[in-house]
């Protein structure tokens, strides 16, 4: 047996639930098989596999990877001593991981618009549509929540004893379901408010936040953890706190535990029950018809006032300024505008990109973070350091995932117009390309760094920030001339080759070491460095040329 | 109840920031091939998609087969079907698996969908592509599986948005003819397209919407008679007011050339 199977066999347990809710439960197992067909069938695809195969283990993976994530969380809710401090740790956690797997994972399934012209004109009602959506949501999140409660179920149950594991479980259940609703209820709110296309801006800027929240966390975390003496930390109910779900369930739970039938147990109680049931009533009798309504005015007509005249002209008037500037004819004018437009419009490609400029942010405070000093040790000792050096080579980051990312595009079949337009030399292509990715991206970003040196080590570091503009620029156009030669936009996501990257990317770090290398030597003779500057401007002036010379043959499709 | 007006609309209006649909009053007998076409945006997808019940926001009356179509809109999709603009699919699925979801939508017996829909696919010159995904399919096939989908439950209306894009001509003499012969079965089509050939064999009736108006409403003799034209295009184009083909196309050739 399949886990579709077991999931719908699951399900089947729970028709009565669902008929009593007004729900038509034949065709939501209809609905929710069908998605759960599809879902698995995406996840081969990711996965590169023969097409016709089914992840057969694809369940035990996900449990498997989460497990892991549990095992942590586990040890360190084990090793604090407080109850209430460990579970709204744990309860944290599960609904950070819910509500963020929604936004990020679900928010295609929960807004997509072809069940509007798929399931919306068959006899299907609407409660029964959306129950099913939520159904099958429901189902992969208690995949994630299984995975990461399973190990800290086990030690909760060992330390606080079995009693306890049922309420525990309990509350992991209402957990889920006030992340759940809590995410809905904000996705109702912003449509209320916005149009399609301002949801779907959120949604990606939330989606790139968490993105780099995740990899700072990871990064940052760990050395921030030795800092609080979390084993002589007890928390205090405060009026505050009845705003913050985790702790309703850690509320409850002390509740049970130590038999504390106090005011402030008691609400906590109430709303750690309350709200989720509560929820999932206005939701089925209230909320469902809203939503439905108003998925079905999505996809239609746009409500969104266009931009005014004046503002668009003023636009593109700064574009064509910037584009006249940089560029040397219209091939790669064209190529420049483009990407400079596509880096500041793609979703998908604003996704891959954007958390760059987040990771500047925590690698820098990463490699700043050492020892034990407190923050503002480390700030006061900063004038005294070369720390700049990181932060100017840092930057440079944010080119290199845009110089990587830029030639793919679901969109890849739009590229048709380079191979009919009689483009003779696709390297002025690449050089436009590579022109945006550092106007767009680099500068605007070097700026603020450049404007923060300045703050902390003052007028003197102003050489090394200008040496190491033209540096960055320098080793954009060197990675670009020996990486593979792609048009921008024209291959297809699925494309992407990791083998021989390893070769590359160790020439590509001797490519960026080196000059880097240069400038860490010679900023001690600020005349000397200034005066390499022309030398600099040479040779990007070469390698600019050879690279706007690659011929066709040399460009990859 | 006998039901001769098996499709009725009064004063039908629809509003998103401007006015798409203005008080558009339809009577639609049993049996009768309706051919609805406009300009784009004229409001043609808009009223399908109210009759269908997929838009439930409007001003206005509107019955199918003597149901509201507010109060009774699922007693309507079980008796309707609709054919949408664009082939919207699920992709990864193979057309049995598709039909087969289909038909449990519309309560159908498992064993019978699956029968029906392998006939219909090899009608349609896809029984060898039935277990095969969608996703390698070109936009003729999977028009050709929407329209199947459209019909699969044997529905009394058929509300069809452009069903013949990306069809090739062998495919699109099949629908003009399958539309034919669903009439003559008693089945009430209504039509809209582009295509005014097909539009102009198939109707019985053609109805003719500009800017969410009704500007024209007769079978093509009378309208033909009224204005004097010699071919459903041009009557078309006299009627919705856009005479000026020849010189918008003059003009397109100097810019061209100027340029």
């Amino acid at each position: 047996m399949n886990i579709e199977s077991l999931l719908l066999k699951f399900l089947d347990l729970l028709q009565g639930l669902y008929r009593a809710a007004g729900v038509n439960y034949e065709q939501l197992r209809a609905i929710v098989a069908i998605k759960l067909t599809m879902d698995n069938r995406r996840q081969v695809m990711s996965f590169k596999k023969k097409e016709n195969q089914e992840p057969g283990n694809a369940f035990a993976m996900t449990l498997l990877f989460y497990s892991i994530f549990g095992i942590f969380v586990a040890v360190f809710i084990y090793s604090i001593p407080s109850m209430m401090v460990s579970m709204i740790f744990f309860f944290s956690y599960i609904m950070v991981m819910v509500a963020m797997t929604l936004i990020t994972d679900f928010s295609s399934i929960l807004l997509d618009t072809s069940d509007n012209t798929i399931i919306l004109p068959r006899p299907v009602d609407g409660r029964t549509l959306f129950i099913a959506r939520l159904t099958h949501i429901m189902l992969y999140l208690g995949q994630l929540t299984l995975g990461l409660s399973l190990i800290p179920s086990i030690l909760v149950g060992f330390k606080f004893g079995g009693l306890f594991l049922v309420f525990f479980l309990i509350a992991i259940v209402f957990a889920v379901f006030t992340a759940l609703l809590i995410t809905n209820a904000t996705y109702l709110l912003i449509m209320q408010f916005a149009s399609e296309e301002k949801l779907k801006n959120v949604i990606n800027y939330f989606q790139i936040i968490m993105a780099v929240a995740m990899m700072g966390g990871y990064q940052l975390l760990p050395r921030m953890m030795g800092r609080f003496e979390v084993e002589d930390y007890v928390f205090e109910i405060d009026s505050w706190s009845y705003l913050i779900p985790p702790i309703w369930m850690g509320g409850a739970l002390e509740l049970v535990y130590y038999q504390l039938f106090d005011a402030p147990h008691l609400i906590l109680t109430a709303l750690c029950i309350l709200v989720p049931l509560g929820g999932l009533y206005i939701t089925n009798q209230y909320l469902t018809p809203i939503f439905n309504k108003k998925l079905s005015a999505l996809g239609g007509a746009t409500e969104q006032p266009a931009k005014t005249k004046e503002e668009k002209a003023q636009k593109s008037n700064l574009l064509e300024n910037i584009s006249f500037r940089v560029t040397s004819n219209s091939f790669e004018r064209a190529a420049f505008e483009l990407v400079y437009k596509i880096l500041g419009r793609d979703r998908k490609i604003k996704l891959k990109i954007y958390p760059a400029v987040g990771y500047i942010l925590v690698f820098g405070l990463v490699f700043m973070i050492r020892g034990n000093e407190d923050f503002s040790t480390l700030w006061n000792n900063l004038p005294n350091t070369q720390y700049y050096f990181v932060l100017i080579y840092l930057t440079f980051m944010i080119s290199q995932v845009a110089l990587y990312e830029i030639p793919y595009s679901d969109d890849f079949k739009a590229s048709w117009f380079y191979s009919s337009a009689p483009v003779d030399r696709p390297g002025e292509i690449l050089s436009g390309m590579v022109k945006a990715i550092f106007t767009k991206l680099f500068l605007p970003i070097y700026s603020v760094i450049a404007a923060l040196i300045l703050f902390v080590w003052g007028i003197s570091a102003l050489d090394d920030i200008l040496f190491g503009l033209f540096n960055n620029f320098l080793i954009l156009l060197i990675i670009a001339t020996i990486g593979k030669r792609i048009l921008p936009l024209t291959m297809a996501p699925s494309a992407k080759n990791q083998t021989g990257n390893f070769l590359r990317g160790m020439l590509m770090l001797l490519c960026m070491a080196l000059p880097g290398g240069l400038h860490y030597l010679l900023s001690k003779w600020p005349l000397i460095l200034m005066s390499m500057i022309p030398i600099q401007l040479g040779a990007i002036y070469l390698i600019l040329r050879s690279y706007k010379a690659t011929k066709w043959s040399s460009i990859q499709f | 109840m006998s039901i001769t007006n098996v499709i009725t609309t009064q004063d039908l209006s629809k509003t998103y920031t401007t006015k798409v649909l203005n008080n558009i009053n339809l009577e639609i007998k049993s049996g009768e091939i309706i051919g609805y076409i406009g300009p784009n945006g004229a409001g043609k997808s808009t009223t399908i998609k109210i009759l269908t019940g997929i838009i439930p926001d409007f001003d206005g009356d509107a019955t199918v087969l003597g149901f509201d179509i507010r109060k009774d809109t699922l007693e309507i999709k079980r008796r309707i079907g609709y054919i949408p603009e664009n082939a919207a699919l699920y992709e990864t699925l193979t057309p049995l698996e598709y039909l087969h979801f289909i038909g449990q939508l519309y309560s159908l017996d498992k064993n019978q969908t699956e029968t029906k829909a392998n006939e219909l696919l090899r009608v349609f010159e896809l029984g060898n592509h039935s277990e095969s995904r969608m996703t390698t399919f070109s936009k003729g096939m999977k028009q050709k599986v929407l329209l199947i989908a459209g019909m699969i439950h044997n529905p009394s209306i058929l509300f069809l948005d452009e069903p013949l894009s990306g069809l090739d001509a062998n495919a699109v003499i099949l629908v003009k003819e399958i539309l034919t012969q669903l009439k003559q079965s008693g089945k009430t089509i209504f039509y809209s397209s582009h295509i005014m050939d097909v539009v102009e064999k198939i109707s019985d009736r053609i109805i003719i919407i500009n800017k969410g108006e009704m500007i024209a409403n007769g079978t093509y003799a009378e309208l033909n008679s009224q204005a004097q034209s010699g071919s459903l295009e041009q009557l078309f184009t006299e009627i919705t007011g856009n005479k000026e083909h020849q010189s918008a196309a003059g003009q397109f050739i100097s810019i061209l050339e100027n340029k």
